[in-house]
Formats: C-alpha cells, structure tokens, sequence
C-alpha cells in the first residue's frame, strides 16, 4: 500500500545464528497515526524497527516508507524517518548542542537553531545545552535521542521505548511533545512501550507482537473491547464466599482471598445486583470492572 | 553527491573530533618524531655522514614525516569507528541519510586533514634543526595527500574490521609498525643485503617514503614515477574496499 506511512509486508528475519526474529510480519500504518508495537523482550519490535534504521538486513519481504522501498530507497527512507534508539548511547566528544547540530548537518539543513532551541526547551534540556553529553544522566540522555531523532521533522517518528529512565514529569512532557508534533505537523508516530497503560493512554491502534509474530492489531479501543472482558464486578466477601449461581452469569470464585469476578454481558448488571442482594450484609467491597490493554496484552501473549 | 551538506557534517566532526584531543593526536606524534630525530638521528648522523649524497638526518626526516602522515591518516578513521562501538554509537553510522560513498570521502577526509596537519606540523618543527631541501613541493604535496588518502580508507577498513581494541593493537603491532619501519625510514635499501633489499620491494610503504624522500631532497632508491603509480593502484583498492565495507554493511549490519 503506497499511502501507508509504513508498510510490511511478510516480513522475515532470521539472524545467522538460525534465530527467526520475524516470521513473516505484514502490517500497515496509516500516516498521522500514533501507532503502538507491543510485544514482550525478544518479540521482534526492535529487529522490525532495526531493519527500518537499516542496523538489520531483511532475510526477505517487503519494508517501505511513504511509498519508498528498501533497499532500492533507502536514502530517501532515511530522510524520513526518525528514530530513537532503545539503547542509551552518546558520542563522548561533543556537547548536547554540537549533538543537535551535527545530526541537522547529517539531514542537508545548515541553520536548525531556532527548532533545536525548541526541542530543547520542550525536552527541559535547554540549560544542558552546553554541558558535554558525557556528563548527562540516562534520562537527559534518553532525552537527547528523542531530540536528535527530531532534530530533521521526520515524517514518521519512531520511538523504541523512549520512556526508560525517564522520570514521571519528563515522560509527561515528551508525551505532549509527541502529541504536538503528530497534530501540528502531522508526524506519524510509531512507540514500542513496556508501559502498556501509556500505550492505551496514546496510540490510536496497537499492534501486538511475540515469537515474531502478529497476535492482534486493531484500534485501541476496538482491540480491548474484542479481545478483553469488558464487564464483570469484582466483589470481596467478609468472610467464606457463599454459594453463587446464576444461569445467565458466569461466577469465577477465590476462596483464599473470599473473591468473587461474577462476569456479565450488556444490560445484565440487574442480575448481578438480584444475585448479590441476599448476601449484601456479607459483602466487604464491590467494584465493577472492565479488561484494560494490560489484561488483554497478557492474556494474548500468555496463550501465544 | 546527493548529500553535500551531511557528508560535509560528517567531516567536520570527525575533525573536530581529534581537534578537541590534539595534544594526543597532534602533539604526541610531533614529540616522538622529535625524539627519533634526537635519538637515531644524531648519531647516525656521525655514523653515516651522508645518504643518497645528502646530510643523513636531510635523508631520515622525510621517513619521520611519511611515518607521522601514515600512523595519523589511518588512526583518525579507525579509532573514530571503534569509539563508536564502544559508545554504542556505531548504530547511528548506518542510520545515516549518506551513500557510502558520502561517508567514504567524510572519513578518508577526516583522516587525510589529521595525516597531512601532522606532517605539516613536523615539518615546521624539524625546519630550525635540519637543513631539509624541498626539491620537487609538488610531488612532496601529491604523495601527501596520496598517501594519506590510503591510509584513511584502510583506517574505515580496519576501524570496521576490529572488534575491540586488541584486534587493532594487533593489526598496528604486527601489520603497520614493522611495515613502516622496515620501509626504509631510517635507512636506504640500497644499504641492506641483496635479498633483503628485493623483499623490501614488496612493501608498499617503501613506496611512500621513497616518493616523498624524492620530493624532498631530489633523490629516491626507485623511480618517483613507479611509487606514484603504486600509490594510485593502492588508493584505488583501499577506496573500492572501504566503500564496499559501507554498502554492503560488512561487520556492521546484522
């Protein structure tokens, strides 16, 4: 699909050691989308994304960008993308603001101060600007590596695991960042996060991967709904759970914790009402609950 | 060149790369050419009052000279790619928008700035203690900048070839040192037995010191001609080479 911001196709990778990292992966991001790659360690989202950088060599498949194909594009692929690495590493040599200015230079743009200025405030390293990259903390040097892949407006950003590290306020700020740029200038985000309510938190669509392959890919929303449960009440007892049935209801109970998850469907919370109502005096707490992306994320790469 | 500005980006880094520590990559080279002059020189000098019909330290600085420019030229590339891997940084020299191409004429230029800067460097230095002819400046420039070209394009060559630092000890200590020392810097091989003066022949470096040896004081154990075209031969293969170790990410790509 030439209008996809990022498409593969039956992508595969098998590294010399015989290890299949990709197993034929398809997938298609639309542009101006902020779209979430899922997956436990070792599930192929770094090799997916290295392959983009152009660290990893495809075993076979098709990687394209914007209508652009490897290899014959790779320049113009490179372009247009930007990419922050999931591991932290800095050139000893130079200061943060000599980082910036050579990676503009690298992308053909001579005079970039007043958008690295931007970045720098926006990242909260503007009072760093000067200090040698070498003496900067993981964060700031998590930070600086979002900045350097910004530095040249990619049409399409990725971020593998940008938020290690990064301490609360900070992740709050580069997820403003991340917003403003996919709003104002239309980038197209691709994150790779461990911090699976961050992901429900921004993505528009989650794709979730393990083994180097597809398990689910669907809108956010759409995908918790589909493959989560969506409504049950979880209830703590006082004492012993009583006994519990109901024909339309399904009742898993926990006697070590007197816990009951009485699962619904729509329109059936009167009947968890009718059916707890005779034990009410017995009842510690009651809360209804629906799956979020956490419970859908373990449960899918649990079974895979 | 699509890319004139990002391959001009790479260079100046990696000049102001070794610029920032050039008490270690200028000044350091500079005080042991220094010291071979004091040490080997002198009293040479009284053993063997003249070489190739010149004063014997005329004769050994242009060795020194073609040491410096050779040793700087290849380490600039080679040490900037393996800080890389140690910094963790090599990653983003495949994830840059230049051909290979682009980044072959950044390093070797990168390295030939450092190689001939050190040479200059210890040319000015030597002038006030030898009188040091400069018979043919144009040829002495040309093998220069050849010789350094070389060297740098071997540098990105051993630089990616290396996985850690005693891999390139091991290549300094046992390829290029001896291949310098055994070209005929301190000596003519004219003045070496009969076989050993034929091997030398086979070294390369021979070449380069004997050429820039021309361009200075007029007088060579070969031909100027025959170095030159040894030294274009070499400068072809090493490019070809180190422009193929980035297009097809020999030891770099996974």
């Amino acid at each position: 699909m030439s209008d996809s911001a990022f498409d593969v196709q039956n992508l595969k990778k098998v590294y010399l050691n015989g290890s299949e990292a990709l197993k034929g992966v398809s997938l298609s991001v639309r542009p101006g989308e902020i779209f979430g790659l899922l997956g436990p360690n070792g599930a192929g989202k770094s090799t997916l994304i290295n392959t983009l950088a152009g660290v990893v060599k495809k075993t076979s498949g098709e990687l394209g960008v914007f209508g652009k194909f490897l290899p014959q594009d790779e320049l113009a692929i490179k372009h247009m993308v930007g990419i922050v690495p999931q591991e932290l590493s800095f050139d000893g040599f130079i200061t943060v603001r000599e980082a910036l200015e050579f990676q503009s230079g690298y992308y053909g743009i001579r005079d970039n101060r007043a958008w690295i200025d931007e970045l720098l405030k926006k990242l909260n390293l503007l009072d760093k600007a000067e200090t040698n990259t070498r003496q900067l903390s993981g964060g700031m040097k998590r930070r600086l590596l979002v900045a350097k892949a910004m530095v040249h407006k990619p049409r399409l950003l990725v971020l593998d695991e940008p938020t290690a590290g990064v301490d609360i306020q900070l992740v709050v700020s580069l997820w403003n960042l991340v917003r403003e740029v996919n709003r104002n200038l239309g980038t197209t985000i691709i994150l790779t996060t461990h911090n699976l309510a961050e992901a429900e938190a921004i993505c528009d669509r989650i794709c979730i991967i393990n083994h180097g392959e597809i398990l689910a890919l669907d809108d956010t929303r759409s995908l918790v709904r589909r493959l989560g449960d969506t409504r049950y009440a979880q209830v703590r007892f006082k004492g012993k759970v009583p006994a519990l049935s109901h024909e339309n209801l399904k009742i898993e109970t926990d006697e070590t914790n007197h816990s009951a998850r009485i699962h619904y469907a729509e329109g059936g919370l009167p009947e968890v009402v009718g059916l707890l109502g005779v034990h009410a005096s017995g009842i510690e707490d009651f809360r209804l609950k629906e799956d979020n992306l956490e419970d859908v994320f373990i449960r899918l790469v649990g079974a895979s | 060149m699509k890319n004139r500005i990002g391959c001009q980006t790479l260079l100046r880094k990696e000049v102001s790369r070794f610029l920032k520590v050039a008490i270690q990559t200028v000044f350091s080279p500079l005080i042991s050419t220094l010291l071979y002059v004091a040490i080997f020189g002198l009293p040479m000098q009284t053993a063997f009052k003249e070489v190739h019909g010149v004063p014997y330290l005329a004769f050994l600085v242009p060795g020194l000279i073609m040491m410096g420019v050779i040793n700087n030229a290849f380490q600039n590339p080679s040490s900037s790619l393996m800080i890389a891997k140690y910094n963790n940084t090599i990653n983003e020299i495949l994830m840059l928008p230049l051909s290979a191409m682009e980044k072959v004429v950044a390093y070797v230029g990168g390295g030939m700035f450092r190689g001939l800067l050190v040479g200059f460097v210890i040319w000015i230095c030597v002038l006030p203690f030898v009188h040091l002819p400069l018979a043919h400046p144009f040829l002495v420039i040309l093998v220069a900048l050849l010789v350094s070209a070389i060297f740098s394009a071997f540098g990105i060559i051993a630089g990616v070839w290396a996985r850690d630092f005693d891999q390139m000890a091991v290549l300094n200590n046992f390829l290029l040192t001896p291949a310098i020392f055994l070209g005929g810097v301190f000596y003519s091989i004219h003045n070496l037995p009969g076989w050993v003066s034929k091997v030398s022949l086979f070294n390369p470096i021979f070449y380069m010191i004997d050429g820039l040896r021309f361009g200075f004081i007029g007088q060579s154990d070969v031909s100027p001609v025959l170095s030159l075209g040894v030294l274009f031969a070499l400068l072809l293969v090493n490019v070809f080479f180190s422009w193929r170790v980035f297009v097809t990410g020999w030891r770099l790509q996974q």
